[in-house]
């Protein structure tokens, strides 16, 4: 039984909003450090590709936003099941406040890919099956805040986009091997699991600065939304009128 | 760095656009998370004020 006590504890609204309120700073100034950093270095100080010229920087800031909104994805569809099976208003609260940040960051990956895809193909879009994915992965996010707005009742929300997101995590490998799968004008994945990366080491490195500067980004941003969302939920509680009565 | 001087950097051999427009809208984007996120914070805050002051005002009659 004790060792079910850190999962309880995690489900308690309150214990989690005095937890995160500590970890907030530990999220927040690596990441801006990290984000600008990376970004510096990639604009100014990695050579250009030998292919793609100048317009290949943009992958410093396109891959991080693509691979935490597929990454968010999955948060959000793991919050989903952990409701959905053990009935914790957390993970509902974590389902919800992720959705806008996902669909953000989603948005902003297909935007810099038109972008990017301009110079390099010669087009803006093509609809191919990586490509096709994303925007599907956008809908997705789009779907989850408009189905959880429809809902008067906020458990019978929470119930719908849970189905709705675990449904849609589908989509994350379709998204990670169409590249492999079908016929793309994207190259298969540069850094790898398991293997050697085709990315040469000075265009990786601030590469990785800038990708786990987006997910602490991520991290702090989400726990920002879940805290809002704990005080609206909770606001007729005592803890949170002494919080906010400054008592 | 890479550019013999900031108009290199900002002109990028004709890439410039591009990559600087990327990175501009990305900063948009980001803020406006920040600034949501801490928007809907101080409502939730001020929702939460309020209901402590009519609390408080039930109590006293």
């Amino acid at each position: 039984m004790a060792n079910w006590q850190w999962f309880h504890k995690w489900g308690s609204p309150r214990w989690f909003y005095q937890f995160s309120g500590r970890l907030l700073p530990w999220l927040a100034i690596p990441a801006l450090l990290l984000l600008v950093g990376g970004c510096v270095w990639g604009l100014a100080f990695v050579p250009a590709d030998f292919k793609q010229g100048n317009s290949f920087r943009i992958i410093y800031i396109h891959v991080p936003a693509a691979a935490v909104a597929m990454g968010g994805y999955m948060l959000m569809a793991t919050a989903a099941a952990v409701h959905l099976i053990w009935r914790m208003k957390l993970a509902a609260i974590v389902m919800k406040s992720a959705a806008p940040i996902g669909a953000a960051l989603t948005f902003l990956a297909l935007l810099t890919g038109a972008v990017w895809g301009k110079p390099t193909w010669g087009t803006w879009w093509v609809w191919d099956a990586r490509i096709t994915s994303v925007l599907i992965l956008f809908f997705l996010y789009l779907g989850l805040i408009a189905l959880h707005q429809a809902f008067e009742n906020r458990d019978a929300a929470a119930r719908a986009c849970a189905v709705l997101a675990i449904v849609g995590a589908v989509n994350i490998p379709i998204i990670y091997w169409s590249v492999e799968w079908w016929y793309s004008l994207h190259q298969p994945a540069s850094i790898k699991f398991v293997g050697e990366s085709t990315i040469h080491p000075t265009m990786l490195r601030p590469l990785m600065a800038t990708l786990s500067g987006m997910y602490l980004f991520f991290g702090w941003v989400l726990l920002l939304f879940v805290r809002a969302e704990i005080i609206e939920r909770e606001k007729n509680t005592r803890w949170v009128q002494a919080l906010v009565s400054g008592k | 760095m890479v550019f013999a001087n900031l108009q290199q950097l900002w002109q990028m051999d004709g890439h410039g656009p591009y990559v600087w427009f990327s990175f501009a809208t990305s900063a948009i984007v980001l803020c406006a998370l920040v600034f949501e996120s801490r928007r809907r914070g101080r409502n939730a805050r001020a929702l939460a004020a309020a209901a402590a002051r009519r609390r408080r005002a039930e109590n006293q009659f």
